[in-house]
């Protein structure tokens, strides 16, 4: 599919040192529209949406708040949610995020993800999961199994 | 069929492209807007004159008034805001992502990105008119914990500067291997502020960030650098109540610079410091700390390990901080509190203090936001 030139522009903010200092595509080199399009394929495939994914996810963010920096225990996962001082734009330019870090370990799995506020911004809003092999990358098929479908 | 169309996009995309660009060079290098005048707060003697068409921020920043931003003027934090009353054009679709409805209605711009056209009417705190920037040289990096370091800056030009404790200011991160564009982030100072001629910084390392990346990999002792400040409204009330202090992590920082600050006016206040921590290598200035209570006879720091290690061997207070706040002997409805650290564990505290019985208008703090 071809990308426009605002998607690029996009993509341009997401290179290393731009925003972060390791960028959001790991080492995934198709153009943004490309890694859109296949994620959404699949998240349509597991019968979800970047919605209901967003809203499990915020979910856990939301009872690790508890732990305020420590590790608490949420049914079958661990969950940590870290606050760090200041706030991240996000590459559509379409508000700042605070700089909130999830670590999320599914027990019965051993599957784990880092989901930032703005991370899971992206999904919700831009269906953006992160380019593979990025540490921020939030796989829809892992969240499907941490959901238990 | 398909084919063609697509074609004829691209086509009308790239000539609109290149007229944007056109016109911007254009805006840039053959439009004279001559001198705008910037009436700023309703006062002549604070008011100045430039030459238009640059950006509101650019203009006030070479008349060395600094409005804080994070990203430089790039429209990317929206952090640089401003009420701009007249001459300000249409509002940019750029700035509305960062704008309350609120702002709105007050005039509120990124002045990032309000064009100097004509002339201005415009409106930011005055406690800005203080701000300065400074150029100094990183005189010592030690490392607090694994994850926090501190720098002290000796400061060159100018050689010093006035802040009051639990104020903050923003260090530039310049271009180096892993950015290409310099940033500017906010620590609070964590010196005593009677030492002018430099100040402390206490940084935590943010996971994949820009400014503590070149902090903790590249900055090196003797180097030059640049801040500006002093900024924030988080200071010690000058009144006599008891004062509860908490803080998590960097947020130590303010808390540290206030302490100095008791010392020297002989504040003799009754004083406690919680200071949360998950274990005891996250813990920093502990020993400081106890000092302080050797100078100030009515202050005790009360550090607390929510998840201590076996080896930590620890004997004081456990649990979130929360926790043990609210086991505290204080009285609560008198006293004064002072927190810093993350936007969560200050909502969570604000929460205890309030069942306490502690009005609002006694809670003070600093936000990591």
């Amino acid at each position: 599919m071809k990308q426009s030139p605002e998607l690029t522009k996009v993509q341009e903010k997401m290179q290393p040192g731009k925003i972060v200092i390791d960028g959001m595509l790991g080492d995934d080199t198709r153009p943004l529209v490309d890694i859109i399009t296949e994620d959404r394929g699949v998240v349509n495939g597991l019968g979800l949406t970047h919605e209901e994914i967003a809203d499990f996810l915020d979910d856990m963010v939301e009872q690790g708040k508890a732990g305020l920096g420590d590790p608490v225990r949420v049914g079958d996962f661990t969950v940590q949610v870290e606050h760090y001082r200041g706030r991240i734009p996000c590459p559509w330019a379409d508000g700042v995020f605070p700089k909130v870090l999830m670590r999320l370990v599914h027990g019965p799995s051993g599957k784990r993800l880092l989901v930032s506020a703005l991370g899971l911004h992206m999904i919700r809003e831009h269906g953006f999961y992160q380019g593979s092999g990025s540490d921020y990358r939030v796989d829809p098929k892992i969240v499907a199994l941490m959901m238990g479908l | 069929m398909v084919q063609v169309l697509a074609l004829h996009v691209g086509i009308v995309v790239a000539i609109g492209a290149l007229l944007a660009v056109l016109l911007e060079l254009a805006d840039r290098f053959i439009a004279n807007y001559g001198e705008c005048r910037i009436v700023i707060n309703e006062s002549e003697d604070k008011s100045i004159t430039v030459d238009g068409g640059g950006n509101l921020l650019g203009a006030l920043v070479d008349r060395k008034i600094f409005i804080p931003s994070a990203c430089g003027g790039r429209g990317s934090c929206g952090l640089c805001k401003v009420k701009v009353h007249e001459g300000g054009g249409p509002l940019l679709p750029t700035e509305t992502p960062y704008l309350s409805k609120e702002e709105l209605k007050n005039n509120v711009r990124l002045s990032c990105q309000v064009k100097v056209r004509n002339d201005l009417r415009i409106e930011i705190p005055p406690e800005l008119f203080s701000i300065r920037e400074f150029r100094g040289k990183v005189s010592r990096i030690l490392d607090r914990t694994y994850d926090m370091k501190e720098l002290t800056i000796d400061l060159l030009e100018p050689d010093s500067i006035e802040f009051k404790p639990g104020q903050y200011v923003q260090l530039t991160a310049p271009e180096y291997a892993k950015s290409d564009q310099p940033v500017y982030r906010a620590y609070s100072l964590a010196s005593d502020s009677t030492h002018r001629n430099y100040v402390q910084l206490l940084i935590r390392r943010v996971p994949d960030g820009i400014c503590t990346t070149w902090v903790f990999d590249y900055l090196k002792q003797g180097q030059e650098v640049s801040i500006n400040g002093p900024y924030g409204d988080f200071f010690l009330r000058p009144t006599d109540r008891e004062i509860i202090f908490i803080a998590g992590g960097s947020g130590l920082a303010p808390i540290r610079s206030m302490l100095f600050e008791m010392v020297h006016e002989g504040i003799d206040r009754k004083s406690t410091f919680y200071y949360g921590a998950q274990a005891r290598a996250d813990l920093s200035y502990v020993e400081e700390m106890h000092e302080f209570e050797d100078k100030l006879p009515r202050f005790r720091f009360m550090p607390a390990l929510s998840n201590p290690q076996q080896t930590d061997e620890w004997e004081g207070p456990t649990g979130l901080i929360t926790e043990v706040v609210d086991r505290g002997d204080h009285d609560f409805k008198e006293a004064e509190a002072y927190l810093c650290g993350s936007p969560g564990m200050i909502d969570a505290c604000i929460k205890v203090l309030s069942v306490k019985g502690m009005p609002g208008d006694q809670i003070f703090y600093d936000k990591f936001a």
